[in-house]
Parts: structure tokens; sequence; C-alpha cells
């Protein structure tokens, strides 16, 4: 083994060792979330750290809301990894949403790697005060 | 409740034995988590080479203006805040999971860094830290007289 083919292999096995601490990008990670039920809508907050706006999917489909969140890539390619302690992952959580919210309605923004969902409620289960005659 | 988890495979019916079990145990453990609380906040990769080193920080949701990062020798201190999420009189939480309040970590990094010579940029809940080698840890050739 040559000069160039050892510095190859050590390059490789960093790779190697990188990869087992940090994982790839298909992992995948449930976000953590936050449901907070408010008297005309549904907020949901999950954190997504690493996710641009770009990258957010959200689909809604029979009753079931699906949250997709690719990371982008934010590897060091000329450094070597000294310490791993978050591993590099997309999110994924989904939800089943009830009668009870009006799925057209549904708001999403993203800010500082947090997604935020507002779920308007429909009529029928927005509090009502009821009056005694 | 309008709007419950999917990810644990039950049924879609939430009046169930097992989802009204889960929701008592979601209940009991839904206090707030103060960060830190599910391990080190934030969890933060160290990269380097010989020149320079770069950490980054999972830091969701955290205000720019809410971190403070500063560097002495070989190593860097981030502190910061994250607010908790206030609700009003009549709103309630349905699940809690995000951690919130302050959090300090001093991160040793791999040999003394130049404190003049730091960029710092947050993007999208990551806080990424370019720190340069300082001159004076450089190692040095010594030629022999």
């Amino acid at each position: 083994m040559n000069e160039e083919q050892k510095i190859a292999k050590t390059d490789e096995q960093s790779k190697a060792l990188q990869t087992e601490a940090i994982g790839t990008e298909d992992a995948v990670y449930s976000p953590q979330v936050d449901i907070i039920e408010k008297k005309e809508s549904v907020e949901v907050l999950a954190d997504m750290p690493g996710v641009p706006k770009e990258n957010v999917d959200l689909v809604m489909e029979e009753g079931v809301l699906t949250i997709d969140g690719k990371v982008a890539p934010t590897r060091e390619d000329d450094l070597s990894l000294e310490a791993g302690e978050y591993g590099y992952g997309n999110y994924h959580r989904s939800f089943a949403v009830g009668d009870g919210l009006d799925t057209e309605g549904i708001e999403a923004c993203m800010q500082d790697g947090v997604l935020k969902l507002t779920l308007p409620k429909t009529e029928k289960y927005k509090p009502k005060r009821i009056e005694i005659q | 409740m309008v709007i419950w988890d999917r990810d644990f495979g039950l049924g879609s019916d939430p009046f169930s034995d097992l989802a009204r079990f889960r929701n008592t145990m979601n209940r009991l453990f839904s206090s707030a988590m103060p960060l830190g609380a599910q391990g080190l906040f934030p969890p933060v990769n160290v990269w380097s080479n010989n020149e320079k080193a770069v950490v980054t920080a999972e830091v969701p949701g955290v205000n720019k203006e809410d971190m403070d990062i500063s560097v002495e020798n070989d190593a860097l201190t981030v502190k910061g805040h994250r607010e908790h999420v206030e609700i009003g009189d009549d709103e309630s939480f349905r699940k809690r999971e995000r951690g919130y309040g302050s959090f300090r970590r001093v991160i040793g990094l791999p040999y003394a860094v130049d404190p003049e010579n730091v960029n710092a940029e947050y993007k999208d809940g990551i806080l990424r830290v370019e720190l340069h080698r300082h001159e004076a840890s450089k190692p040095r050739k010594i030629d022999i007289s």
C-alpha cells in the first residue's frame, strides 16, 4: 500500500466513523410537538431543526395529516468530526384529524426550524354560550 | 379531542381503552419539560481540521437575540433561552413534548482559537459557529542548529 492509498483508506475509515456517529440523511426522526387547543382552532408546533421552509411537505389525506421535513445537508466536507451528539435525518409524523377541524383552512408557517400549523375548528365544534331562558 | 397522534399504530377510535390509557399517560407526563431534561441541550456536533473548527448546534425556535456566544482559549460557551409557549385560560395543551427554559453549554475545542476571528450564523434552527486556530497554538517546526 503506498502513501496515497493509506491516506485514502484513513479517509474512508474516518467517513465510516462519522456515519456511525451522526448517521446519514436517510434516518427518520419524529419531531417533538406541542399541540394546543384554542377556542377556535388547534395549533401544532413541531421542532424540525435544519429544515428550511421549502423542504416541508404537508399532506392531508383521508383524515390523516402527514408532516415531512427534509434536512438541508450541513456536513463540513473538509473537516473531520470530533464529537457527534445529534444525527442527521429527516422528520416524519402523522396525525389523525377529526371532523371537528376544517382541513381546508389549515395554515402553516415555518420559522427558525419550528413548524406552526393552525387548524381552524368547524363551526359545529366552536364553543357556544347557551342562554338560559 | 379533535386531533391525535397516529404514530403508535392505534386505530382511529380515540375513545378506545388503549387510547384513553395513553391519554392519561400523556397527561401525566405532559407538563412541559425543561430544556436538558432529555439530555444535554443543545446537542452539538464539533468538526475540525488543523486550521479551523466548526460547531453546529440544534436550537430550534430560539430568537437570535436570546443567544450569547463567547470564546475563551479552547472553549466555546453558548448561552440562551427558549421561551415557553404561553396559553390563555380557555386554552389547553393536548400534547407537550417541546422543552423550554435557559441553557448554557461549554464546548471543548481541539485547540485554542482566535477570539477575534469567530463567525456565527443562525439558520433554520441550527447555530453554526466557525472558529480559527490561534496562531500561538499552531505547531511550529523547530530547526536543529
